[in-house]
């Protein structure tokens, strides 16, 4: 069981992730009507980029923000078995944040922050929004403090000792965090909020793309670590096993967090402000985070092996069938990797830099990113909370069938949202549109998939309200929870001796800010050296 | 649960991963297929005129 100090934190952090979850999938089912062109009744451009924009934030901003922060104390204190490094800034932190978010959704309720959930210049939005998205993150840096403070604490204390693998995890996801979300700070203080509060008449695109693009992807990597963090230490656990290689792990998490933070700059391969040769390095470095991928695929899946075996399968693929596919986490966890395999297919053709003209700002896009996202990351987030709920409140989860009805539609629903937009991309289909009012026999064949993109935007909302329903009844069920005592999967062969590089994160902090100072600095040093006629690149 | 002896358990942990090696060949093998064919079918037009 969970201790009450930290019981409090971690609930409040999760139950504003997920009502914000919900409400951005209602958002999501509008935007799918809506884009159809099927109902004309609901056709209105300045309601869906204020829609999509709210959906997005939601999702990609508030959802994972305190998702992962709510993950990271729960580790800390499990994982470690003692209290978090300062649960006062941990609850200054959440508060912060929670303004935060409160800001920027006045600003996107009320139309004043119709930027498609980026910060991408010229569209500009109300400066509540940017004080607002700069709180939540500020808040989220109290978090990353806490997350290598408490590490730090628990190794003086622990000389020698390999630190376990969650805690390991999350002080490696609040660095990543911490570095990544840099430059978007830097672009919205030193440009877009001057900007929009009219000191200065104009601002510099391409630098501010160029620093949105620092944050833009290795907030993917944000995002999905809470997810690995679970398939590594409480999927195998789970599911009656051991993990295959504590260290292959942690060996994953620091390549992610190496070689994940410059790749956004692929989003910048159809801009014309950088050169072609810098595009074509960076592609190199963006195939490099496939590896941590497929280490992740590997160590989770050859432990799922193990429990399997263990559990009695046979033959090359007879452990799959003998693995608990009715424990509402491993169920989660297995269908993560299938939505990964598919996603990871996609981000293969996007990051590949003359294929990527392909798909540029198509629908395919919008495909891929859900399906990495909600696919493989929030079908994990389901699989944690129904795991953590009855260690926090101390009670059953209401209904496992329940749970397990909504990962299944989920991820159905997934497939059937995502499938189309895939084919509608390569089609020619545009992204970041509200409607498609031209060219109308082109249109016209896309209708079938138009009609599918509704049908995945039904089940997904009826699988976001069971999971609310299911975690709420939980609160009220009867009984105490059955929960065993270490929840944390153990290596298969005994974690003896571990190199000082895999069980701490000072040395690859110094290693990432000198590879974001060769990757990243002459890019953005140029247009401090160049003619940008009028725009200033600085509000300094 | 099925029941296995300390030996055999221990056999399983310290076996090799065969299933998951054949598994993650497949799914590269579908990768490389498919960013190959969507290369081919698409990218061999050439540039836009």
């Amino acid at each position: 069981m969970v201790n009450s100090e930290t019981r409090g934190l971690v609930l409040a952090h999760f139950w504003v992730a997920f009502l914000a979850f919900v409400a951005a999938a209602l958002l999501g089912l509008y935007q799918v009507a809506e884009r159809s062109g099927l109902f004309p009744a609901l056709e209105s451009n300045v309601l869906y980029f204020g829609s999509v924009s709210t959906h997005g934030v939601l999702m990609g901003f508030v959802l994972t923000t305190f998702f992962a922060m709510g993950f990271g104390y729960y580790c800390a204190s499990q994982s470690l078995g003692r209290p978090i490094w300062n649960r006062g800034m941990a609850w200054f932190g959440f508060w912060l944040s929670l303004v935060g978010t409160a800001m920027a959704a006045v600003a996107l309720l009320s139309g004043q922050a119709s930027v498609l959930y980026t910060f991408y210049p010229p569209l500009q939005a109300s400066p509540l929004f940017y004080l607002g998205a700069t709180l939540l993150v500020v808040g989220s840096w109290f978090w990353c403090l806490e997350m290598v403070m408490t590490m730090r604490a628990w190794k003086r204390d622990n000389p020698g000792k390999p630190v376990p693998l969650a805690m390991f995890g999350n002080a490696v996801n609040g660095t990543l965090w911490f570095v990544t979300s840099l430059g978007v700070a830097l672009e919205v203080l030193f440009q877009l909020l001057p900007w929009s509060l009219g000191l200065k008449e104009t601002v510099d695109v391409g630098l501010a793309r160029t620093l949105f693009s620092w944050t833009l992807h290795a907030i993917v990597y944000f995002w999905l670590l809470p997810a690995y963090i679970a398939l590594y230490t409480l999927v195998p656990k789970a599911a009656g096993g051991r993990l295959f290689s504590d260290e292959m792990a942690r060996i994953a998490f620091i390549m992610l967090l190496v070689f994940g933070i410059p790749i956004g700059f692929h989003h910048l391969y159809m801009d014309p402000f950088q050169a072609a040769g810098w595009k074509f390095l960076h592609m190199t470095g963006t195939f490099m985070v496939a590896v941590p991928s497929f280490l992740t695929a590997f160590t989770v899946t050859a432990s799922l092996e193990l429990a399997g075996r263990l559990r009695g399968g046979k033959g090359l693929f007879g452990w799959i069938a003998a693995l608990p596919w009715t424990n509402p986490i491993v169920l989660a966890g297995i269908l993560s990797l299938l939505l990964l395999s598919v996603g990871g297919f996609g981000g293969i053709i996007n990051a590949s830099y003359s294929m990527n003209s392909l798909v540029h700002n198509t629908q395919w896009v919008t495909g891929h990113f859900h399906l990495i996202f909600a696919g493989t990351s929030v079908i994990m987030y389901f699989g944690i909370a129904y795991y953590v709920w009855p260690r926090l409140t101390g009670k059953p989860l209401f209904s496992e069938r329940l749970a397990r009805v909504q990962l299944w539609s989920w991820a159905i629903g997934m497939v059937v949202l995502t499938f189309p937009w895939h084919a509608l991309g390569l089609q020619g289909q545009p992204r970041r549109i509200s409607a498609t009012p031209y060219d109308s026999p082109l249109v016209a064949t896309w209708q079938l998939n138009e009609i599918l993109m509704i049908v995945g935007g039904i089940i997904l909302f009826i699988s976001a309200v069971l999971l609310i329903v299911n975690l709420a009844a939980s609160h009220g069920a009867q009984g105490a929870a059955e929960v065993s005592g270490s929840e944390f999967a153990e290596p298969a062969q005994p974690l003896l001796r571990l190199p000082g590089a895999l069980n701490g994160v000072g040395f690859w902090f110094v290693v990432v800010a000198v590879y974001m100072i060769v990757s990243y600095g002459y890019p953005i040093a140029q247009f401090f050296l160049m003619e940008t006629y009028g725009a200033f690149p600085w509000s300094i | 649960m099925n029941q296995l002896s300390p030996e055999e358990e221990k056999a399983i942990l310290a076996s090799s991963p065969r299933g998951t090696w054949a598994l993650l060949l497949v799914i590269l093998a579908a990768m490389a297929v498919g960013w190959a064919a969507l290369f081919v079918l698409f990218l061999s037009h050439g540039p836009v005129s």
